[in-house]
């Protein structure tokens, strides 16, 4: 396996060729400043080979051989996605291939060269900008967009139907693969997204999804993330920068047989909000499955609740490191997090790694974590009542679950979770 | 109806029933006594079909066929019904759902249609009504912060629901007092039938009062040592097991 800098060094060369290709090293003059400063930024961070927070997801692993930035457009939708009726926008490898036709009023659904030719100050303070600056996957993915997705709701408007972003990966060879999503809910507005990140193709990729959010005052955001990644290795580095009186509720599901490394960074920037992550992973097989977020509460008299569930079988491996982080002027906090997880094999296992860090002195925490495998006496209990075994197991792991799905209002996003616990199910049983 | 013929069963390599043989006719309802640690959970939780305990000798035959080889859900599907000691509790599953799930699953079993939503609500409001319990338990996660007297009851209520065709009552009356034990008992007794047959395990007399057993037996150290009708009951609960103990010692001696 190539040493660690050659890799990093490799990518660098990758990402400089795309900027030095014509077809790539497309955007406004401000774009693609923000991108050679972002290859700037990739080449002295390099890849977080030994940082502590990444330490059980070790970067070698997640990417293929001297596999190095690239753009594919075969992209073969996948039968897993389902019939959708309303608003879907698709992106095809980070490529944006459609928008819905007709758009409600106040709802703008476009591309990065679109967004930048209609609202510059907006992307301009908000594109690579809500992102951490010492992520290396981020500045990655960001020196590597020459496309992106759009999404703005302009103040005071409520958008009723969810828009679903099929935001899909493939390829027929090895490749590294990004997508890129700027959503900005202005304030007293509303939206519910529902994403859709699917991968599917013959080939082993690497797929790096960078998102960024800006919730406005008292604007409110339901973003479902559901990760179905076959064949993929994922990293995911969602920022979310929310102002007084906000609301955001977040749900991450996923489900792979490779590796999916998701840091989802909540930085509470006004008082009043209210921040709700809720996560569900489904691993099996050799998958690994990390989940690690920080809820930074920087202003007083909000609320945070972060529930995280894993299910795990054969040899499977999560990951779960939350950081809540309350600063001195955060009076006033009321901020609960746990991470519980069910073991369907011995042999699986999970890190958890719940954190606090409190600065101010009048609040409420509680964070904690569980793992434990399927009680023994529920399942014979519902066997002896002549509830057939595989059905009974799904009970029970229903049963763990519902904290979650019954806080899952979005119809399409319900059947989704429904359909990969049935797949899961279904695969546990093969293998054990 | 059920036929346990020389019944030997251990775990952790220690001998639990040492030869247990008895014969339930349909209809009849028998009684086994026995004091603490004499095997008689053991027995209830064996012919229910919990995996933990091995089978070291001896058979089982369930209305003609064999019994251990089943499945603790084929068991119930083919008409047996325990209910338990230790009612399990567990969050998230609601009494409703698992009712409905259990009912439908040993229906087709029995190749009858499944009950909709309707019909299954009037017939769970039957039993509620006959069980005396409360309308608000079927909402609630399976026996999850029950009392033990509700408990006992959404057991009786069970084993209307799915009719089985053998019951067993593990230490039901056990923890009840007097008023849920009768209505325990007169859910019981409004199951009796010619067709259904009934096994109370029990460390005392006082369910028995209630619900008249055909046969008694004695069951200690793994073993049945007394068999006979509703007297023995009596006997033994005015004499206490030491009395048993002390005849089978003159006996051995003898």
């Amino acid at each position: 396996m190539a040493s660690t800098q050659t890799i990093d060094r490799s990518i660098a060369d990758g990402l400089r060729a795309l900027l030095s290709d014509p077809a790539y090293a497309v955007g406004s003059k401000w774009h693609l400043a923000q991108r050679h400063k972002a290859l700037a930024r990739f080449e002295s961070l390099g890849l977080p080979h030994k940082q502590e927070d990444w330490k059980y997801t070790r970067v070698t692993t997640l990417l293929p051989d001297g596999v190095v930035p690239s753009r594919t457009s075969e992209v073969v939708v996948p039968n897993s996605i389902p019939k959708i009726d309303g608003l879907v926008v698709t992106l095809e490898n980070g490529r944006l291939v459609s928008t819905p036709e007709h758009l409600p009023k106040g709802m703008t659904v476009c591309s990065l060269s679109e967004a930048l030719e209609r609202f510059p100050e907006l992307v301009e303070k908000y594109l690579d900008r809500l992102a951490s600056q010492d992520d290396a996957f981020a500045a990655m993915n960001m020196a590597s967009t020459d496309e992106a997705l759009f999404v703005l709701i302009a103040k005071g408007v409520s958008i009723a139907p969810a828009l679903h972003v099929l935001n899909l990966f493939g390829s027929d060879q090895t490749a590294m693969l990004h997508s890129r999503q700027l959503i900005v809910v202005e304030e007293d507005a509303s939206l519910t997204v529902v994403e859709h990140d699917e991968h599917s193709g013959s080939a082993r990729s690497f797929t790096n999804a960078t998102v960024e959010v800006a919730v406005g005052p008292r604007g409110r955001l339901n973003h479902y993330r559901l990760q179905r990644k076959p064949g993929a290795d994922h990293v995911d580095s969602t920022a979310v920068r929310m102002d007084a009186g906000a609301t955001y509720k977040s749900f991450v599901v996923s489900t792979g047989d490779r590796v999916i490394r998701n840091n989802l960074d909540v930085v509470v920037a006004g008082p009043g909000c209210e921040t709700h992550l809720f996560g569900l992973f489904f691993a099996e097989g050799k998958a690994q499955i990390d989940n690690h977020t920080l809820i930074d509460h920087a202003e007083p008299d909000c609320i945070s609740r972060e529930l995280y569930k894993g299910i795990l079988a054969g040899d499977a491996v999560g990951t779960f490191r939350g950081m809540l982080l309350v600063r001195k002027d955060a009076q006033r906090t009321s901020a609960f997090q746990s991470n519980r997880n069910l073991l369907l094999s011995e042999t699986a296992s999970v890190n958890a790694l719940p954190q606090l860090e409190i600065y101010a002195d009048d609040v409420k925490c509680s964070h904690g974590a569980t793992t434990g495998l399927l009680e023994p006496d529920a399942l014979f209990y519902l066997r002896a009542r002549g509830i057939p075994e595989r059905r009974a197991r799904r009970m029970l792991v229903e049963a763990f679950m519902a904290e979650i799905t019954d806080e899952i209002e979005e119809s399409v996003a319900r059947g989704v979770v429904t359909d990969v616990l049935t797949k899961f199910l279904a695969g546990v049983r093969e293998t054990a | 109806m059920l036929e346990i013929n020389d019944l030997r069963v251990s775990i952790e390599n220690k001998d639990i029933l040492k030869g247990v043989s008895l014969d339930i006719g349909p209809g009849e309802i028998h009684a086994i006594m026995g004091p603490n640690g004499s095997g008689k959970s053991t027995l209830a939780s064996v012919l229910a079909g919990k995996e933990e305990f091995e089978i070291q000798g001896g058979s089982v035959k369930f209305r003609g066929e064999d019994l251990l080889e089943r499945s603790p859900e084929e068991r119930a599907q083919a008409g047996l019904f325990l209910a338990f000691q230790y009612p399990v509790e567990i969050p998230g599953v609601s009494m409703t759902n698992f009712l409905r799930t259990a009912l439908n699953e040993v229906r087709s079993a029995r190749g009858k249609d499944p009950l909709d939503a309707v019909s299954f609500l009037k017939r769970l409001k039957e039993m509620e009504s006959m069980m005396e319990a409360d309308s608000t338990l079927r909402s609630r996660s399976v026996n999850e912060g029950f009392s033990g007297g509700e408990k006992k009851k959404m057991e009786i209520l069970q084993m209307a629901m799915l009719e089985p065709t053998m019951a067993i009552l593990d230490e039901t009356d056990s923890g009840l007092d007097i008023d849920a034990l009768r209505t325990v008992a007169a859910g019981v007794n409004q199951l009796r039938s010619p067709e259904r047959s009934f096994l109370l395990i029990t460390h005392y007399e006082r369910l028995l009062e209630f619900v008249v057993p055909d046969f008694v037996h004695i069951l200690m150290d793994g073993k049945i040592v007394r068999s006979g009708d509703r007297s023995l009951a009596r006997e033994l609960e005015e004499r206490g097991y030491d009395w048993i103990k002390g005849e089978l010692s003159t006996e051995q001696l003898a």
